[in-house]
This record gives structure tokens, sequence and C-alpha cells, in this order.
């Protein structure tokens, strides 16, 4: 007896309900006998034998996986490192660290700074891979296209800057292609104005090839640093590097240039004094410390580096990291953290990407920090070891590890595999976030409607009567409200209000369940009218069963299945209402992605044309869902009918 | 005497299903001749109605004909084009089903439904068919046809539809009329009627008729010759007046169908039901496909299949003991009782 | 023979959606004043065609529907053991109720002569109001007279609060009745459980005592009751001789019933029970519920009636045994309905009906549904279980042969109404109404000489029952009628023992004792 009654009561409360709901009574067989299948078991049997439906499941729960598992691992950054205004619009390539072979082998030079990189191999050829778009139709002001007369020259220096490239050849002459607006070369572009020109000696006459000490680019500015001290410098300078005049008269007056870096908007250098020089700059002024508290102190800069000599000097885009003669990285700007050297090495050189900084020790290990939203800073762990490298070129957002001129490994970004949107962001990543969202909004309009639903129906259709004419007349009323109108109303009122946005989203989420159980609950009364006149019912009734079970052991298990299937079909629509209320701007709000405010990016006919993966795969996406729900819905209509108990 | 109006010959009529292959008609032959009635008994499953459907080409989509002929007037129908089976089919032969609702369109007139066949067979104009629709209520009996005429098919009661059912079937006064169960569904009393009805059309056209019913009243009264199947085959054909007779020789389901029914003049204190159910059609008995159910069953007959032979003039029994007396006498064989 | 159930003018109308909210209500008239007794042990067929009433009234009979008018006594269980509510609420109110029966008859009086004033201009709802108005106040009378009896009319104060007091203590006895069995059955599992497990039995055997202890205190109690109920009914006899003679007095005091009033229980008191009261559907493909274990279905009644606590050894025991019983194999426990032919879902029917232990079972075309080899397998178990467990059936059926065949008495109905209700032998060798007589020459039989036999077909379909034809129903298609038939409903009545017929013509012999017809009519014969 005792055992009897337990064995009825395994599992969790909850899921024994969901399986006896969904499964029928679950008591221990008594009676020796093969066990035979319950109506419900012999249903989900027949669904799995049709492949159609048995592929959408799997392809749902893939797609499940892929965005409720996926952010675990790729968490949507919705802070202004998931952007990279330097990667606006890249198409769906892998070829960003795509190095050609020749490089591998003997690079003389590599440069990166947006989403394109130049190399030069000893040899004098010029190789830019990775991937640039310009909307202008001018072939020279695409970076990919190398110029013949690069083509045909000795080159033996090259640079990338955000949007253009500048080589030059053995013979001392400067090349320089790709936008040129903003002055990035030659003496035409319509902001030339304001931007600061290029040299006569550059742009007419060579220079000694020999005596080029440092050529460098900034976002649309170049530099070029001579042995003797010299700076050659044009582009955009209000732009880029406010502070460059400063920079090179302190040269002049205070002691010649060593090493130049360009940051996002500034130029900075060390001198044969070992000295940090920053011109007008402040901005990298004060070092951000940790007190034995642990609190962050600032401390100027100068007074920090106090004696020491700094031995070289890294930028990257809003960073800037000295190496001083004892080994110290001394950092201004982000607060990255350092790496720990271990005692006995020293780094030995240090090099900057666009977001991030990488450092080389005595003993040959790679440290890399700074922004890792792009993979930059995950160093291969071999390289960790002693004596693996002993060159590291850190360009743009890649990182490439030489040793005795061969590149032994790289790391950094590869690529986008559904490119990036107008803002930069991975578009593969905000629409496994962005899935999230959707389906998450999808599901609990969905519980909130169907429980609604139930609600009224099971009440209408059990008790009849006045009850059933003033349940029905209501839902006359929610169904006659226009949806969409009403859904814009209501969200325009939210926006309106200052509410959070997690707040605002569970709103949009019961408002989308609140307007969407009209269906439902029309059509579980109209079941239990139905199966109320059954002849079981009359049975149970004959038999004294009470009512309240005659209604939820009888009536409900057998309106289940209808249930199932609409809820199935509902949440497939409420998923397609919530991207249509996004798509128009609606629903939930940018930066949030969601699939349907994905789509909304994509309203104008130049993204449509040229970026088709910004709208593509979002798309795609929905609908592989939607289209997988509606087959499993549909399929779940066909055997759970009691008609489809003749198989055929 | 001349050959039959239609013969069917050794007909198999499978089903495919996802569990095997239903053999629900399974070497099948039966003729009818001008005038006469054949009447097909058998139980749910039997066949009966699959045979009849068989030969009109009229099967679900995942049944097909196996093998044998259907023969009528002389031409092999299997043979014929799907539109020479159009013009054979209510026209040459009829069928009346068993749900007279079902089978009529519920928005149209009755009036309109009937001057159908007029007008695609016989090309009449609109007005004719009507007047000769008007006329072939009449013809079946229902009072004041003109408005009946005009009436939607749910107006009507069970009989009256039955009636038109029938009107419709004879309107083309085809050589063969099926009725498929025509009068499972009415009251004895109406019932009746109908019968007296299709002898009288009978009488009147010269129609041969193949009544299928699970009744055997029914096939008493209505029924020449007789074919009782059982799991896809004929298991007895006789003539009814030997069949009805205490006749010497039969098969066993027809005796136990015979005894099983509660008859009016009946003084048994207890029924002899046949045991058992019938089987499922995948799964068939290896032997005779009676034997399971059989109180005359014996070793033989679940080893060896019996062959549907002659027994008397007229009369085809499919079993190894066909005569009565003699398997009820204790000579007969050891009775295996197999459940 | 004791009677287990007795329907007086039973009157079931079903209202019809009205098209217009100025219309007048009209109904479908499916049971029209029908009185039966139904004796235990017996079978009692009703046969009839579709329509005319007759599955109505096996539900009505079972409260499945509500009744419109009429009263349904059950006589299975003392009205002490029900205990129903209506009794007390009617001796409480005792004038209340016999002032509303006098005004009921007064307004039903009222009607019926201003019908006879009209005469043939009567309009059909007129008909309808003053036979609605009957109805009424006959419902009214019985509704009083059966609980109160000559009290109704004569010192009626003082009887129904005399009666009052006897039923207040009877109804307490029986609860306290039902407590002891209680009891006994509690002191029984607990002595089953010591011998199970000897570890228990020190705790077992104090419980045992208590128990016993409470169970001497109740009957104590009970006897006392008893006592006094016995008192108070001297008291009554007492009252009642003085009116002894009364006719008034005695004409109510003959209608006192001491049945249970199924119609005027509340549903929680009829649900109680229901037990007694089963059912059998003619479709065992919808009356299974599709989503319970074989078991599940046939244990539902024995929870709900408390047989057993859920989910014990002995029920599962008890279900194997009717399982067993109606023939079916252990093993389909667990199975589900879908898995099962007809015949075999027919007969878990029959076990579930069966389980609970009902003293009436109503088969509404229970074979009908069912292929010809299994039909008889039904019939002879239902006929095993009858005898098994002295069973009372109301067989219904429109198959005169099976009806014949099973029934012990046959009721045949048409349009709503009983027209003849006889033994079955008297019903087949001298059937006296028109319509039983073209009933029966209908059937086809596999006799080959009922080909050459006359027969009488009926013409015309059965006329609809919203608007009955006046008169006697069966007019429109009777070969025999007359204009006496078209005006003056007949009353069913009987013309020998037992043998009760509603026809103007009931005393006129119709068949010899060859079968061949005594009349003349348009007779026709199926030869061919």
């Amino acid at each position: 007896m005792e055992n009897n009654k337990n064995s009825g009561r395994k599992g969790f409360a909850p899921f024994r309900w969901l399986r006896r709901m969904f499964m029928g009574g679950s008591r221990e067989l008594t009676v020796a006998d093969e066990r035979y299948d319950s109506p419900t078991k012999l249903a989900v049997k027949r669904f799995f034998r049709k492949p159609l439906a048995t592929g959408a499941v799997i392809v749902l729960a893939l797609m499940f996986a892929f965005v409720f598992i996926g952010p675990i691992f790729y968490p949507v950054d919705l802070s202004e490192t998931g952007s990279e205004s330097l990667h606006k619009n890249v198409k769906p390539t892998m070829s960003l660290m795509k190095l050609p072979k020749s490089l591998e082998e003997n690079p003389a030079d590599i440069s990166s700074r947006s989403s394109f990189s130049i190399g030069v191999d000893k040899d004098g050829n010029t190789y830019v891979w990775g991937y640039y778009y310009t909307p202008s139709k001018e072939a020279v002001a695409n970076v990919m296209n190398i110029p013949d007369d690069v083509k045909n020259s000795k080159i033996v220096r090259a640079a990338a800057g955000s949007d253009h490239c500048v080589a030059i050849d053995s013979e001392g002459r400067v090349h320089a292609w790709g936008e040129y607006d903003n002055g990035q070369y030659g003496r035409n572009g319509s902001m030339i104005s304001v931007c600061r020109e290029m040299p006569d000696e550059i742009m007419n006459g060579t220079i000694d090839a020999s005596a080029v000490k440092q050529l460098i680019c900034g976002n649309q500015i170049t530099a070029i640093l001579m042995d003797d001290g010299t700076v050659y410098a044009w582009g955009n300078e209000n732009l880029s590097a406010s502070n460059l005049s400063s920079v090179i008269k302190s040269g002049e007056d205070e002691g010649k240039l060593e090493k130049l870096a360009f940051s996002n908007d500034g130029i900075y250098a060390i001198n044969e004094h070992g000295q940090f020089v920053s011109g007008k700059s402040q901005k990298f002024d004060y070092v951000s410390l940790f007190d034995k508290d642990g609190n962050v102190v600032n401390e100027n800069i100068y007074d920090y580096i106090g004696d020491r000599k700094i031995v070289d000097i890294a930028a990257s885009g809003n960073a800037i990291a000295l190496l001083a003669d004892d080994g110290e990285i001394i950092l201004s700007g982000m607060g990255y953290v350092t790496p720990e050297i271990p005692d006995g090495d020293r780094v030995t050189s240090i090099s900057a990407g666009t977001r991030h900084f990488t450092a080389l020790t005595e003993k040959g290990r790679v440290y890399a920090w700074g922004q890792n939203y792009r993979n930059q800073c995950e160093v291969p762990n071999e390289l960790q070891e002693e004596g693996a490298v002993d060159e590291v070129i850190a360009s743009g957002f890649q990182n490439y590890a030489y040793k005795d001129g061969k590149l032994v490994d790289k790391w950094g970004l590869k690529g986008y595999v559904m490119g990036t949107d107008d803002l930069g962001r991975d578009v593969f990543n905000r629409i496994m976030n962005g899935g999230r969202m959707t389906m998450t909004i999808g599901a609990v309009a969905v519980i909130v409607s169907t429980i609604i639903g139930i609600i009224v129906g099971c009440v209408s259709g059990y008790f009849g009567g006045a009850i059933d004419i003033i349940l029905m007349r209501v839902t006359e009323i929610f169904g006659a409200i226009p949806f969409l109108p009403f859904a814009l109303c209501l969200s325009a009122i939210l926006q309106s209000s200052d509410l959070h946005e997690d707040t605002r989203i569970f709103i949009i989420m019961l408002i989308l369940g609140a307007l969407s159980w009209t269906g439902l609950a029309k059509l579980i009364r109209g079941q239990i009218l139905s199966e109320r006149e059954r002849e079981f019912v009359t049975a149970a009734r004959s038999m004294g069963v009470k009512e309240k079970r005659i209604a939820f052991k009888h009536i409900l298990p057998n309106i289940v299945s209808v249930i199932l299937v609409t809820v199935t079909l509902d949440f497939a629509s409420c998923m397609l209402t919530e991207s249509s209320l996004s798509y128009l701007g609606f629903g939930v709000r940018l930066p949030r992605p969601t699939w349907g405010n994905m789509l909304d990016g994509s309203r104008n006919a130049t993204v449509i044309q040229s970026f088709w993966w910004r709208w593509l795969f979002p798309a795609i996406f929905l609908s592989i869902v939607v289209i997988c729900i509606n087959i499993i819905g549909d399929t779940l209509r066909d055997v759970l009918d009691p008609k489809s108990e003749v198989e055929k | 005497m001349s050959a039959p109006l239609l013969e069917v010959k050794n007909l198999r009529t499978y089903f495919k299903t996802r569990n095997g292959t239903v053999k629900a008609v399974n070497d099948v032959s039966y003729s009818i001749e001008r005038g006469r009635t054949l009447g097909i008994v058998g139980e749910s499953g039997s066949g009966k109605s699959v045979s009849a459907m068989s030969i009109l080409r009229l099967l679900d989509a995942n049944g097909y004909i196996a093998d044998g002929t259907v023969t009528f007037d002389g031409r092999d129908l299997a043979t014929l084009s799907t539109q020479e089976m159009y013009h054979i089919r209510g026209n040459r032969i009829s069928v009346i089903f068993q749900e007279p609702m079902t089978s009529l369109n519920p928005v149209f007139t009755i009036k309109k439904q009937l001057s159908e066949p007029f007008i695609i067979h016989q090309g009449m104009s609109k007005k004719e068919a009507a007047e000769k629709s008007v006329e072939m209520l009449r013809s079946v009996q229902i009072p004041n046809p003109e408005a009946v005429a005009r009436q939607y098919p749910h107006q009507l009661s069970g009989g009256m539809r039955q009636r038109v059912m029938i009107a419709m079937a004879l309107s083309c006064k085809p050589d063969i009329l099926i009725a498929d169960e025509p009068t499972t569904a009415l009251d004895v009393t109406v019932q009746a009627q109908i019968l007296r009805l299709m002898n009288e059309m009978q009488k009147e056209n010269g129609t041969a008729i193949m009544f299928i019913t699970h009744d055997l009243g029914v096939i008493n009264e209505m029924a020449d010759d007789v074919v009782v199947m059982y799991c896809g085959q004929v298991v007895e054909q006789a003539p009814a007046s030997l069949i009805f007779a205490d006749c010497e020789q039969s098969h066993p389901y027809t005796e136990g169908l015979m005894f099983s029914i509660p008859r009016l003049n009946d003084d048994r204190s207890k029924l002899d039901p046949i045991p058992g159910a019938v089987p499922h059609p995948l799964d068939l008995p290896k032997g005779c496909k009676f034997a399971p159910r059989c109180k005359y069953c014996t070793q033989k007959c679940i080893d060896e299949e019996p062959k549907l032979e002659k027994v008397a003039d007229g009369q085809l029994v499919r079993c190894f003991y066909p005569s009565k007396s003699e398997r009820r006498s204790p000579s007969h064989g050891e009775i295996t009782v197999n459940n | 023979m004791e009677k287990l159930l007795s329907i007086t003018n039973l009157k079931k109308y079903f209202p019809i959606a009205k098209s217009s909210f100025f219309e007048k209500p009209m109904y479908v008239r499916a049971n029209e004043d029908i009185s039966i007794d139904i004796y235990k042990g017996e079978t009692f067929g009703l046969v009839g065609e579709s329509g005319c009433g007759k599955s109505t009234l096996g539900r009505v009979l079972l409260q499945l529907y509500t009744q419109t008018a009429g009263s349904s006594m059950y006589y299975g269980r003392s009205l002490d053991q029900v205990a129903p509510g209506y009794v007390i609420d009617t001796l409480k109110n005792a004038e209340r109720y016999a002032e509303k029966y006098f005004k009921a008859k007064e307004r039903a009086d009222e009607l019926e002569k201003k019908c006879e004033e009209l005469g043939e201009s009567a309009s059909f709802f007129d008909l309808q109001d003053k036979n609605l108005a009957a109805a009424e106040a006959q419902t009214a009378l019985f509704h009083s007279a059966k609980i109160l009896g000559g009290f109704m009319v004569r010192d009626t104060k003082k009887g129904s609060e005399l009666l009052l007091q006897k039923y207040g203590f009877t109804f307490k006895a029986e609860k306290i009745i039902a407590e002891i069995e209680d009891i006994d059955l509690r002191i029984d599992n607990l002595e089953a459980l010591i011998e199970e497990n000897p570890k228990k039995a020190a705790s077992a055997k104090s419980k045992i005592a208590s128990l016993k202890k409470r169970r001497e205190e109740l009957t104590e109690r009970k006897e006392g009751l008893l006592l006094s109920a016995s008192a108070i009914s001297e008291k009554i006899v007492e009252l009642k001789s003085k009116y002894a003679g009364d006719p008034e007095f005695q004409k109510y005091e003959s209608m006192l019933d001491d049945g249970v009033d199924l119609t005027r229980l509340k549903y929680s008191e009829m649900r109680r029970l229901r037990n007694d009261l089963q059912v059998i559907f003619q479709d065992p493909y919808s009356s299974l519920n599709p989503r319970m274990t074989v078991g599940q279905i046939i244990e539902e009644g024995l929870i709900t009636h408390k047989f057993f606590k859920a989910g014990s050894k002995k029920m599962q025991q008890y279900v194997f045994d009717v399982m067993n019983s109606c023939g079916l194999q252990k093993y389909m426990y667990n199975r589900y309905p879908h898995q099962f032919s007809g015949g075999q879902r027919q007969r878990i029917c029959i076990a579930r009906s069966l389980a609970v232990k009902p003293k009436f079972v109503v088969c509404d075309e229970c074979v009908s549904a069912l292929d010809v080899s299994i039909q008889s397998q039904i019939i002879n178990l239902l006929q095993e279980l009858k005898e098994k467990d002295g069973l009372t059936y109301l067989f219904i059926s429109h198959n005169l042969s099976v009806v014949r065949y099973i029934s012990d008495r046959i009721g045949v109905m048409y349009l709503g109404n009983m027209v003849e209700v006889a033994e079955t032998d008297e019903l087949f060798k001298n059937p006296r109404h028109p319509y039983t007589i073209a009933l029966l020459s209908s059937i086809p039989t596999t006799d080959p000489d009922s080909l050459t036999k006359e027969r009488i077909i009926l013409e015309g379909n059965i006329p609809s029952p919203i608007k009955p034809p006046s008169g006697c129903k069966f007019h429109t298609r009777c070969f025999m009628a007359c204009d006496k038939c078209k005006v003056v409903p007949p009353a069913l009545e009987e013309i020998s023992p037992g043998h009760f017929v509603a026809c103007h013509f009931a005393d006129k012999q119709k068949l010899d004792e060859h079968g061949n017809f005594l009349f003349d009519v348009k007779k026709t014969t199926n030869q061919r």
C-alpha cells in the first residue's frame, strides 16, 4: 500500500502536473502487461514519423539553443565598444586576417587601422587585404585598388590610415591612394582648405628613402619621421591630430623626435632624451593608479615618469602606452589593465592596434591587453612561452607574430560572419541576442494570452448562460480593437514616459498577450461546448462524477491538444507582431537588438541595395523560426486530430 | 444461357497502409444477370463495399486493384479510359450510398441535382430535364413532387432523401444499381417502403441490383442470389431460396450468422453468438480465415486454406466440411479451440 | 412483484430557440404523458422508430434531462436512506404547497373551459397553454399529495408538523446507521491490517476499541430515535383514523407514496443515487473518454461513490473481477479505448456501468452499432449479468427481434406517446395497436415463409413532434383511422391484465392465431 502511494508521486510537482496534463496519468503499472501507448504518446510517435516536422523540431531546437545558449558565451555589448566606427557596414567576410603568403615569409612593414590592412614584403611588393567600402564611384577612392605605379615600384614602407594608404618606394617617392576628401593626400578634395597641406617636397619631389625612420598614418593623417628628426605631416589635422604642430615644434625645440604614435585625435612622440612629447594635448596627462585601498588615484604622467627614460611609445585609438627604461608600461587613457610581467623578464617593445596593445618581452613572450571585443587580446597560449617570438606587429584589430622573419602565429579579428551594421556592430552577435529578445517576447506574450484565453474560454464554455454571454461580448470587444494602431498608440505613450527599458519591454509583452487571447478563448469555448455534448461526458454525469472533476479530468485533457496547436501557432504570430512593431520603431528600442529592429535599420534603399547582409540575415532567421513553428503547429494539428488515427 | 451482365473474376483489391498491405478483397468472383438481385452479406471489414467500389474504380487514393477482371456487358472495365468510365458511372451503373445526406449536395435544390445526369448523359435542355426530374420523383412515389423538387436536401426526411437518391440512381435507366447499405440508416417502416419501391422499380425497368448489407433479413427479402463474404473472401455463394431454407450444406459462418441473430419466432433461451471478433486485416490467420471463430475447427482448418467449391447446384462453399449433419456428428474430426 | 420505478404522467418538452423575441415559446414534445411501472428484476423493452422519444425517456428517467412534468418515483432505496431535502421543505411549507396546487388546478380548469368553448377554432397555442397548465397542476398535486397524503386537505398544519417530526427522527436514524456501517468497514479494514502487518497491531487494536465504543454509542442513539419516530407514527395513525370515513381525505391519502421522487432531488442528492441508476449508451466509440485507460474508466465510478479508496489494491482486484465477468481480460486494464473493437468497447461500457452495483440499467440502443455476430455476444452478456446480479433493465431499441428476445414486457412508443404496453408474448401474439402491427409486419426476417406473408407497409413519415397531429397522433398513417381518431386522443387503457393499448379500436382483435390479419386493408406481399 505504502509503495503504491509513493509511486504516483515521483518527481518535482510542476513536472508531475505537466506530465499528467500532456502525457496522461503516470501511475505505475501493476498489471504485467506490455505497456500500451496513451493517445498522446501515439500522437508523439506519429509526429516524429513525419520527416518535415521532425526536421522543423530539430531546426527550431537548434535555433533555441542558438539564441538562448549562444548569448551566454557571446553577450551583446550595448555599450560603445559594441559598435566600431571603423567597421561600419562591413560585408560578411573572413578575410580581415588573410595575410598574403609572401608577407608570411618576409614582411617589411604591416599596417592597419580599420577593416583593411596593407603590407610590404622585403622584395618591395605591396599587398592590401581585408574589406573596404566606399560610396564613391572613383576607382582610386577605394583603398583596395593598389595604383599601378605602386605595383611597379619597389616599396620600402607603407602605412594604412582609416581610409587611405601611403607608401614610400626605394627611390624616395611617396605614393598615396584611397579617400582624398579630407586631404589625406594631394591637394584636391572638398575639405582640403581646413586640412594641413601635403608638403611640396613630398608631393612633387622625393625624399631619401633610406633616411626614413618612420612612416605612420592616423585616421586621415600621415606623418613621416626622418632620421634627422624632421617630420613631414599632412592630412586632416583638426580632427585626427590637433596637437600636430605643437609636437613638431617640440621636436624642433626640445630634442629631436625618435618615435611617433597616432591616437584617434592626437599625435604623441618620444624624443631623443627619452621624454614623452604630447604637445598641446592634455588628454593623456594623467595615469590612473590604485592606492593601497584599491581606490583609483590619478597622478600626473610626467611626475609619474620622473627621471625614467621612455624607450618606446604606442598609441591605440584612445589610449597611450609608454615603456619606461625600467621595463614598466605606463598607460594613460582607457583604464586598461596592463599584464603582469613575471620577475626576471622585461618588456622590450610595445605595439598598438586600433583598440589594444601588445608587448614583447626580453624572453620572447607576448602579452596583449586592451579591448578584447574582437578577440584582439586572445594571445595564443604557445606565444606566452619563452622564446616563441622575436617580433610582434599589432595592426588594426590583428596581431602578427614573427620569429626569425617568419610568421609563426596571428590572432585578432578574422572578419564578420554576417557583416556589421551601420554602427559597426557584429550582425551575427546581434542576431543571436536579438533572437533571444524576440523569442522571449513571443513566449511571454503567448503565455499571457494563453492564460487569459484558457480562463475566459473555460469559464464561458463550462458555465454558459449569462456569464457566457458577458464574457463573449467582452471577447468580441477585445477582438474588435484594431491591433496595430492600438499597439502603436500604447507603445508611443510608453515611449514618451520615462520608464526603464526593461519595464517597457515587459509591458510590450503584456500588450501583445492582452490583445491576442480572443481567438484562443473562442476556440476553447467552442471546444468545451462540443466536448460537453460528447457521450462520455453524459456517461460521467450519469455516473455521478462531480462537475469539477468532469471539467478537469474528463473535458480538459481532451481539449489540451487544441490548445497546444493554437499556442504553437500563436507563438509564431506573436514573434511576427513583435518584429513588425520593432520594425516600425515602436517595439524594443535600439541599441537592444531584436530581429524586428534589426530590420528597422533597413528601411532605406541604400541599405537594401548595398548592405544586403543587414536585412537578409535577420529576415532569414525570423522566417526560419516562424516557418518551423508553423510546420510544427500544423503537424500537431494533423496528428492530434482523432480522424488521423486511420493511417493511410 | 447468355453471358452475365456483370462478371467479377478473381478480383483482388489491396490498400497500402503504413503497416502493410491490407487485402480488402482477396480473390472474389461473382456475377449478376439482367433483372436479378445479388445480395452481398458480411460484417464490417469483410470487403463487401470495397468490391463494389472496385467495379466502378472509385477507390481511395491508397487502394488499387491488384488482380482480376471486371467484365461489364462484354467489356473489361479495367481497360476503359477515365472518360469512358464517366459515361458508365451514373449512366449504366448507378450507386446508392448508406447515408443519403452525405451524397446529396446540401447547397443545390433536389431539382438541380436530379436534372444534372439528364443534361450530362442524355443532352436534354434545362427545361426538359427539370420536367423529367419531377417525373422521376413521382415515379419513386414521392407525394407532391413539384414541391419537393424545389426543396433542399436538409428539408427532407431520411426516407425521402433515400427516395431521391433512388430516383437519381435510376434516372438514366441504368443496367445495374449498386445499393450499398441503402436502408441501414432508416427506420423499419421506412425501410419497408424503400425495399418495396426498389422491387417495383426493378420489375419495371429490368435493372439488375447489387444489394450490399449486413442485415440477413433484408437480403432474404430482396436477393435472388446471395454472396456471403468474410475477411475479403467469398465464403459461400448460393441462391437465396437455398441459403435461407434449412439446407443441408453451408459454411459455418453463414450458419453462425443465422443463429446469432434473434428472430421473431425464436424460442431459444440463449443466443448462439459467433465467439471472438473479425481478425485485424493485417493479421489474418494462415489457414481458413474463419477458423479461430469456428466451432467446428480442426487442425486441418488451421493449417490449410479451403477452396471455394461447388457443393450443390448453384451453391459454392469455402469449407472443408460443408455438410451440416456431418460436421455436427461425432465422427467429425477433433475440434480445436484456439483462442 | 415489487415496483422499482413508477412513472406517472411524465412529460419532456424541449424548448425551441425562438427566432424572434415576440414569438410564443414552442416545444419539441419528446415525451407526452407517459405512465409506466417497472418491476424489480424484469427487462422492460422500449421500441419505436427514431424520433419517437424512447431514448429521451431513458435519459429523463435518469434525470440526465430535467423532467418537464410528472413524477418518477424510485423505490430502490427508502426515503429515509436518501433523506431528500424536498420532503422537509414540503412539510415545512405544507400549506403553501397545497395552495399552489389549488391555484394551478383553477387555472388549468379555466383554460380547458376556454378551449372547449373555442372548439375547432382553438389555436395551437391555446391548446399548448391548456396542456402545460394541466401538467403543471398535476405536478403540483404530486409534489404535495405524495408526501402529505390526506393531510393536504384536512388538518394540514398539525399533520405536517407530526410528519416533519417523524421524518426528522427517521432521517437522523438513517444517518447514524450509515455512520455505523462506515465504522464497521473501518473496523474490518483495521482487522485486515493486523493480519497483514503484525507490527502495527497494537495501535490498530486501540483504534478498534475506540471505534467499537463509538459504535455502541451510536447504536443507542439510533434506538432512541427510532423509538420516538414510532411514537409519532402512532400519533399520526391516530390523527388519520379521525378521517377514515372522509372520501375527500381518502382520495388524497391514496396518493401517499414512500418512494423517492427523482425529479425533485437536488443535483447533489441525485448524484449520490446515480450508482443505482446506470446507462449503457448506443455508441461505444464516443461514450468512452479517449484519454483514460480502461482501468481508469471503470474506477471512476467506484471512486466517485466511495466504494474504495483511490489506488487501493482491493479496488484493482474488484475491477479485475468485473472485467472478467464482462469478458475482458486482465491485460486490457492499462489499454486505451482506441485499441479496442466495437464489441470490446461495449463490454467496457457495460463493465463501467455494472461495477457500481446498479439496481436499474438503461440500455440505450446498446447493440445497434455493433456487427451482427457481436450483437448476440453482448445480448448474452447482458442476460447473464442480469441473472447474476438481479438487475432491472430498460432496454431501448428499434430492433423488434432483439427487444422480443431480451424483454419480459415491451412498450411501443410512437411520437412521444406510449401506444401499447404488454408482456412480450402477448404483444407478439395479440397486438392491438395498428402501429404495433405495422411495425411487426415491416421487419425483414430470415424466415423463408415471410416472403409470401401479407404485410402492411405504412405510408408517409413520422410527423413533426413540434406540432403533432391532433387526436390520436398515429391517425395520419393509420390504416384504420376514423373521424374520431382525428379529434379525440385515446387513453392508454388496460384491455386485459397487463396489456395496455391507446387506441379507439383496442377491443378489436386484429390477428388470428396464425398471424393473419382480421381486418381489411390495402395489403402487399413482398413476393417477387
